[in-house]
């Protein structure tokens, strides 16, 4: 049935807006992975303390860099003087705090300014939780992503290149940039070719249903690679949705300038959808409402 | 069928009740929660519903409690 994890790791299994934290359990050391978004830092610092229970959190390590990965990473670092471990690709964009780079000016997003100790490498190895792990590069939503993967208990810790529903938004063409596509297929591939049983996802819970996964995720990615617009109208209901679980309500009357105000949302619409202003604001609405992704409150649009 | 989180991603603890202002549930709570069977998360969402109603009293309670007085 259901393969369990091992006792030395622990998935804070968190929304959308956070992702999942993992704490790997060393002796009286800790290494945690992934740190929330920054709304949500306190609640994070909270939980790692408890879940601590008197050890000491020594290593926080990144999947990518991501606003709602990274988000903790300050707050972290403040309260448990953690060593922080980021994928070697993104050293630059992390260093410069480079607001582009990291789609915190273009989604409209928010993270706190941290520095990173140390890089991981792909094919760079790391013992967390008592076991040793293998960081795998996997680009496509992120192109400097790296996964983590255990061969001796077969656990994937996948980040946002495979949920069980699919995997994080593919930006690269979206953005005029690398063949993220193609990325996403080469990566998809190389995973399916592990033995894995169960995968630990950046959102949702752990999951050992990996074909079933990978099966979704070729399916969609497919779907994607032929009609490119498909992937451009997905992304932007994804970002506004995000963006709203942060705003959380919205007077109804604010919702187009919100919308218009995402640059990411407005420049995929011009490069690829070509809808006008109106049209774009009142379809994402639609498909939002559509999918109980927001909800209509007295005048209000709120996140469900 | 796995019971989901009842995170809804406000995520922000409330000190005076040591309660997720999101989903009303402790710190263990949500620690806790992807080690559980459907058992333990049933009986949390069970606390949480209680809490729920704790805290926001319904419109009836309070006017029946508004009467005795």
């Amino acid at each position: 049935m259901t393969a369990e994890l091992p006792a030395s790791l622990l998935v804070l299994e968190r929304g959308w807006l956070s992702a999942n934290n993992i704490l790997c359990f060393d002796g009286d050391q800790a290494t945690l992975v992934d740190s929330g978004y920054v709304t949500h830092a306190e609640q994070t610092v909270d939980l790692v303390h408890h879940a601590l229970a008197g050890r000491r959190l020594s290593r926080l390590i990144n999947t990518h860099s991501h606003s709602d990965h990274i988000g903790g990473n300050a707050a972290l670092k403040a309260a448990f003087d953690c060593e922080i471990i980021v994928p070697a690709g993104l050293h630059a964009a992390i260093a410069e705090w480079d607001k582009d780079a990291l789609l915190l000016s273009p989604l409209g997003q928010q993270s706190a300014r941290f520095q990173h100790d140390r890089l991981i490498d792909a094919n760079d190895e790391i013992e967390m939780g008592g076991l040793n792990w293998q960081a795998l590069a996997v680009p496509g939503h992120d192109m400097e992503a790296l996964a983590y993967y255990n061969p001796e208990k077969r656990i994937l810790i996948s980040g946002d290149a495979l949920w069980e529903n699919g995997f994080g938004v593919i930006f690269p063409e979206l953005l005029g940039e690398a063949d993220g596509l193609a990325s996403t297929q080469a990566t998809l591939e190389m995973l399916a070719r592990l033995p894995i049983d169960i995968v630990i996802p950046g959102h949702g819970k752990p999951f050992s249903t990996v074909d079933a996964a990978f099966e979704r995720a070729f399916r969609r990615l497919g779907n994607f690679r032929s009609n490119i617009d498909q992937l451009a109208w997905h992304a932007i209901k994804v970002i506004v949705s995000f963006a709203m679980i942060e705003k959380q309500r919205l007077p109804k009357d604010d919702f187009p300038a919100f919308v218009l105000g995402l640059p990411f949302a407005v420049d995929v619409n011009a490069r690829f959808l070509n809808l006008s202003s109106e049209a774009l604001v009142s379809g994402v609405e639609r498909q939002l409402l559509l999918v109980n992704a927001l909800r209509r409150e007295d005048g209000f649009l709120v996140a469900a | 069928m796995t019971t989901p989180s009842p995170c809804i991603n406000i995520c922000k603890m409330d000190a005076s009740n040591g309660l997720c202002q999101g989903c009303f549930r402790t710190l263990d709570e949500i620690t806790v929660w992807s080690r559980l069977d459907d058992a333990g998360r049933q009986h949390i969402l069970a606390d949480v519903a209680r809490r729920r109603r704790e805290q926001a009293p319904q419109e009836s309670d309070l006017r029946s409690s508004g009467n005795s007085k």
